[in-house]
């Protein structure tokens, strides 16, 4: 089937997709009163229960980090055996990865000096969760820092020193994986859908704002909201990979950081340059203040930490025009405050029975997923449908020559279609047929490329 | 500095001037730096604040007498790895608070090391204050009040016990600042030192445009 | 120790050595190392090296072995610390009578660890297979099959010795170790380097039986003879039926049945069968017993060579009860194409490698001395005369169905060529055919042809998807479900289940199959025309 391709042919770099929150958003909460799923129960159960449970240490075997309550002493011992169990495969010339019992997957990752290792039910992409955890690390110490610490400080050193205060943040990345449907691996951004003429609007604004402002090495501009973007706006050829747009999104996302003031963060970009820092301006010009309450975060990016005050200035330029535009602004705000997702129903006739997807282009790495529809409505219900949809990813990741997945279940159908430019994950309800599902996906591919701008960062500025 | 409101001396703008400071405040990890803030700016204080990442940038405006003055707040991390970003905040402050929690001796001897720092490489002129904070747990204070006080006289500091939970001497800490900073000359009054580094920064000892 | 009559001599070199095309790959190939740990061995402090009761590669360090089995039961006991509360409960209630043992996998950059512990965990069986070797010999590594293979090694080992812990139990003298070890020894030396395993791992998972299909007055004609057979010798508790390599009906516990057939037809049957099959047409039509006697005619009490092997089976035929091991000796009857397999309980006084337990009615872990294991084989329960009765029976008896079967299996066209493959299995009879598996010599020989279908076979790939798709989206426990995979080398896989009976079609690229509706359509008509019967009887 000839389809055009929605989403975009150029990598903008982006971010993880769209989190639970902007589904608390858009949908309403049912309660599950009666029986439902059978699973869902179990399942619910297993969510209340820490999934993924992580240790950090040295690889000279001391804790760093752990996200679960256990004492001081096991939480030693079990980093002394997970050096152990390390440096053993090491003396073998081999690498651990990892080891599984009846239905638990432990994951190791060893990346000097540090060690990872993540326990979970869920077995999906562990690894890529802990480069990812690598990545948050040096995100704070950037990557030679922290390779040169031990060497000047020795075997003992105490990491956590250097790591103080940030815990919430490495927490904050794990929560996310669970709340993520394809993990942040794939690397992809999630756009706040936006009036194209809006979108527009706002990148142009940020685009020329920081333009006019001539200060040499502020290279980006996004504005993030409910960890997805609006716009993103960069300095002539440069970008930023979704993996540290990843990490950004997970710094502001972090509802402890001062919304009221500005703030001024020294970040490593560690896809961008692992070495150095940037310093992030980063300010919510309208979150609880008197007249408005905007979750929207306003980032702007620089290699030089002495540009404070410029940027101040852009931000406070962005401001005003945005501001000034009534029109943009009213439309802005209920974009940010209540996202609107893509609605199954704009697919039109026969659609009734696909009841959720996520579509992910790999050219520009931007996802798309619908919003909540019936029947996958409770926490629970969107959890099974997030977990059939990171396995077949899983499964995609595995074998990179799948194309075609059509699971036939006594609850629901899955429907996978795999391209060189995209993936589909559908869920249907489990009478369609592929007749159906092929007709339906297809009108699903014409109206997203049909409103492609609304729903995904097509262009990015450059200034 | 009493000199401020000296007669005779002719005040350019007349009454009502608004004056801006840059202030920055410092001192180690969880003594209270960002409770202090948050009290003066918005009058709130949370019992479980979470660690500063990079520095806090915000704004509070008082009026002194005639004067309106605005402070430009650094709330800075107190963590080790920020400790080398610390000259980017004091340099070209006018006011600094070394803040320390009394329940924690140590805090104190990292207070003095930060004072010692700004004594030799912050502005000459800068109004420092030391800030003895969590006034309010004094039945686990392990830094007396004499000591502090003794040390804050030998190096021309203002002193005050603070508690960013019960307000006690928030606002008189900031306002003991205000009437310190030199509210005055006329602009282009040479000054004493220019940072050569950074040209952005506002003429040291004059505030007032 | 070797002797004819040990069950063994037959593991030997008579094996194919599978051609790079085939549908198999030999085991040891892929295998870094196997391994049998038994833990209390090696608690003292200096002698960790003591829980190595078997190791291979035999030249491996013994400093090496001792690590890696130290390794093994470290990552059992860390797994440990994660089990929550509910999977601690169901991880107790794990027993062997459940489909598979409590197991630990490890991954590393290079190999790939199974271990599987038995017996109440006493003991530990573990091996690594080379990712590496693996690739180079088209191997796709499916992590349950190499649990199934690793299992069925255990099974295998204990079906002729009987449980590990009938060796070793610290109730006893510490000398029954060297015994297992050379037991441990003899067994795996022998079916290590012969092992083959299949190109398509599920095969190996599922661990299903081969039979054969036959017409309802056949069938009743062959439960007729064996019902017949068991009134008229009472002490004959088992019996399998088979038809050259295929199974037709059988009397004894499922659990021991994969174990027993793989043995029958890869094994006894192909070594004791060549020279017949060279020489086709002497004496085919006379029945004879494949072991034991060849004179009938006295009454001398069986020994040595002559005797008996002795297999150890579960004695109850459901899986609800926890039973024990028992020893059976075993008459294996052929005429005409037709296997008659029988098994008598042996009795504790005369024994043949490991002892009865039943008679004295003790559990399984009762102590032994050491002396009646180490005793040359005496005479069981089956006399000559037994065999002698048992032979007049079956000589006319089993020639008649034998050569009705033999008509009928000609008239039919058992190897149609498909133009696809498939794999078929039914969990409760656990009867599997597939296009994939391998074909044991016997088959080869007679109908001249290895394989049933016209179509190459799947690239690895292909394979591995398949087991993939399987573990990740069939569920174990639903007894329906679809699915339909395509890859980009035009390959698609249908995995149907319905009323929990499997069916996998893999469909070479093909211009009739290129949409999932294509597919949809194919797959309804090959069901109809070649698994209609299968599935909805």
């Amino acid at each position: 089937m000839e389809v055009e391709v929605p989403g975009g042919s150029e990598a903008v770099g982006g971010t993880d997709t769209g989190s639970e929150s902007s589904f608390k958003v858009s949908q309403v909460e049912i309660e599950d009163v009666e029986e439902n799923l059978k699973n869902a129960e179990a399942i619910f159960e297993h969510l209340e229960q820490l999934p993924f449970q992580v240790f950090i240490l040295s690889e000279f075997g001391k804790p760093i980090f752990v996200n679960n309550d256990r004492n001081e002493g096991e939480v030693v011992s079990l980093a002394a055996l997970i050096c152990a169990f390390v440096s053993r495969c090491q003396s073998w010339g081999d690498s651990l990865m990892t080891m599984t019992s009846q239905d638990n997957h432990i994951q190791f990752l060893h990346k000097s000096p540090l060690i990872f290792c993540v326990v979970s039910k869920y077995p999906e992409q562990l690894d890529q969760q802990l480069e990812v955890l690598f990545e948050q690390i040096c995100s704070i110490l950037s990557k030679s820092q922290l390779e040169n610490v031990y060497k000047k400080k020795g075997d003992n050193y105490d990491l956590r020193k250097l790591l103080r205060g940030t815990d919430r943040l490495i927490d904050s990345s794990i929560s996310s994986w669970r709340a993520s449907p394809i993990n942040l691996v794939d690397s992809s951004i999630s756009a706040i859908p936006m009036n194209p003429s809006d979108r527009e609007f706002l990148s142009t604004t940020m685009a020329s704002s920081l333009g006019a402002a001539k200060l040499d090495g502020a290279l980006f501009g996004i504005m993030i909201a409910r960890r997805q973007i609006a716009a993103i706006v960069r300095f002539k050829k440069y970008v930023i990979h979704p993996r540290d747009l990843n990490i950004l999104i997970n710094l502001v996302s972090d509802t402890t950081l001062q919304t009221d003031s500005q703030n001024w963060v020294p970040i490593c970009l560690p896809r961008f340059n692992d070495t150095g820092f940037f310093y992030a301006y980063i300010s919510y010009p309208w979150c609880k203040t008197d007249q408005e309450d905007i979750p929207a975060c306003l980032v702007l990016l620089s290699v030089k930490r002495d540009h404070f005050d410029g940027l101040k200035e852009v931000r406070q330029q962005i401001v005003t025009k945005l501001e000034g535009n009534a029109k943009f602004f009213t439309n802005f705000s209920q974009a940010v405050k209540t996202p609107n997702l893509y609605q199954i129903s704009q697919i039109g006739s026969n659609s009734e029975s696909l009841w959720s997807f996520l579509y992910l282009n790999h050219s520009s790495k931007q996802v798309c997923m619908s919003s909540s529809k019936i029947p996958l409505i409770t926490r629970a219900e969107r959890w099974i449908a997030r977990c059939e949809m990171r396995r077949s990813s899983s499964l995609s990741t595995r074998h990179p020559h799948l194309r075609t997945l059509f699971v036939r279940g006594t609850r629901h159908c899955l429907f996978v279609w795999v391209t060189d430019l995209f993936s589909l994950y559908c869920i249907f309800g489990p009478f369609v047929t592929a007749t159906i599902a092929f007709q339906v996906v297809e009108k699903l591919l014409k109206s997203l490329k049909s409103h492609e701008q609304r729903y995904f960062i097509i262009n990015t500025t450059s200034f | 500095m009493a000199a401020r409101n000296a007669g005779g001396a002719a005040r350019p703008g007349g009454p009502n001037r608004t004056c801006q400071f840059k202030l920055v405040l410092l001192g180690e990890s969880a003594v209270g730096k960002s409770s202090l803030v948050l009290r003066f700016v918005k009058g709130q204080f949370h019992e479980y604040q979470e660690s500063t990442i990079g520095a806090a940038f915000l704004t509070q405006t008082v009026c002194l007498d005639d004067a309106t003055i605005k402070f430009e707040i650094w709330d800075t991390a107190g963590q080790e790895r920020y400790h080398s970003l610390a000259p980017m905040y004091y340099r070209g402050a006018q006011a600094a608070i070394v803040v320390y929690d009394i329940t924690n001796q140590e805090s104190f001897q990292k207070a003095k090391n930060w004072v010692k720092e700004l004594q030799r490489q912050a502005s000459p002129n800068i109004v420092m204050a030391l800030a003895g904070n969590k006034a309010d747990v004094a039945n686990k204070r392990t830094v007396e009040y004499e000591e502090a006080n003794a040390y804050a006289e030998d190096n021309a500091l203002l002193f005050m016990e603070t508690s960013a939970k019960t307000s006690m001497n928030v606002n008189d800490i900031f306002m003991a600042i205000a009437k310190k900073l030199p509210i005055g000359p006329a602009q282009g009054e040479p000054t004493g030192t220019v940072d050569m580094n950074q040209p952005q920064q506002q003429q040291k000892g004059s505030c007032c445009k | 120790m070797e002797s004819i009559a040990n069950p063994l001599y037959f593991f030997s070199n008579l094996s194919l050595n599978p051609p790079s095309c085939s549908n198999v790959v030999r085991f040891i190939d892929v295998l870094e190392f196997f391994f049998v740990a038994h833990p209390l061995s090696g608690r003292k402090e200096g002698e960790e090296h003591k829980r190595v009761m078997y190791f291979h590669p035999k030249g491996e360090q013994l400093e090496r072995q001792s690590e890696i089995t130290g390794f093994a039961e470290a990552v059992v006991n860390f797994t440990e610390n994660f089990l929550s509360t509910s999977h601690r409960d169901i991880s107790e209630k794990l027993t062997e009578s459940d489909d598979g043992f409590d197991f630990r996998t490890v991954t590393t950059q290079r190999t790939e660890h199974v271990y599987i512990r038995t017996e109440d965990d006493q003991f530990m069986l573990g091996v690594s297979i080379s990712k590496q070797l693996s690739h180079v010999s088209d191997y796709p590594l499916f992590q349950p099959a190499i649990r199934s293979i690793l299992s069925d090694a255990y099974k295998m080992f204990r079906m002729f010795f009987g449980t590990f812990s009938s060796f070793i139990n610290f109730r006893t003298v510490p000398d029954d170790i060297p015994k297992f070890k050379e037991r441990l020894d003899f067994f795996f030396s022998k079916y290590i380097p012969l092992l083959k395993v299949h190109k398509m791992p599920l095969l190996d998972h599922l661990g299903g039986v081969e039979f054969l299909r036959m017409s309802g007055p056949l069938y009743l004609n062959v439960v007729s003879l064996i019902t017949e057979l068991r009134e008229e010798f009472p002490i004959i508790e088992k019996v399998m039926f088979l038809y050259q390599d295929k199974l037709l009906y059988y009397q004894l516990s499922k659990r021991d049945l994969p174990s027993l057939f793989r043995y029958l037809t890869h094994n006894l049957l192909p070594t004791t069968l060549a020279p017949e099959l060279e020489h086709s047409g002497r004496n085919a039509s006379k029945g004879r017993y494949l072991r034991g006697p060849t004179d009938l005619t006295t009454d001398v009490p069986l020994l040595g060579d002559e005797s008996l092997s002795v297999v150890h089976l579960h004695s109850e035929q459901e899986a609800e009860f926890q039973d024990e091991l028992v020893g059976y000796q075993m008459m294996v009857y052929r005429c005409l194409n037709a296997t008659v397999c029988m098994f008598v309980r042996n009795s504790a006084s005369f024994t043949n490698g490991d002892s009865d337990r039943r008679n004295s009615g003790e559990s399984l872990n009762v102590s032994q001395s050491s002396s009646i294991r180490s005793s040359p084989p005496q005479n069981g329960v089956v006399s000559r005369r037994l065999l002698r009765n048992v032979d007049q029976f079956l000589e006319t008896e089993l020639a008649q169905v034998a050569s009705k079967i033999g008509d009928e299996v000609g008239d039919e066209k058992l190897t149609d060529a498909t133009d696809f493959h498939y794999i078929y299995f039914n969990p409760s009879s656990l009867s599997m055919t597939s296009s994939l598996s391998t074909s044991p010599s016997l088959s080869v020989a007679a109908s001249g042809s290895a394989s049933t279908s016209k179509v190459p076979l799947p690239p690895v790939d292909v394979n591995r998807l398949v087991c993939d798709t399987m573990s990740n989206f069939v569920s174990d426990t639903e007894e329906f479900g679809e699915c339909f995979v395509k890859s980009s080398s035009d390959w698609w896989i249908v995995i149907k289940k319905v009323n929990s009976r499997l069916l996998v079609l893999i469909l070479p690229p093909s211009s009739y199959t290129s949409s999932l509706a294509d597919v949809q359509s194919k797959t309804a008509t090959i069901v109809r025309s070649h698994f209609e019967a299968i599935f909805f009887s």
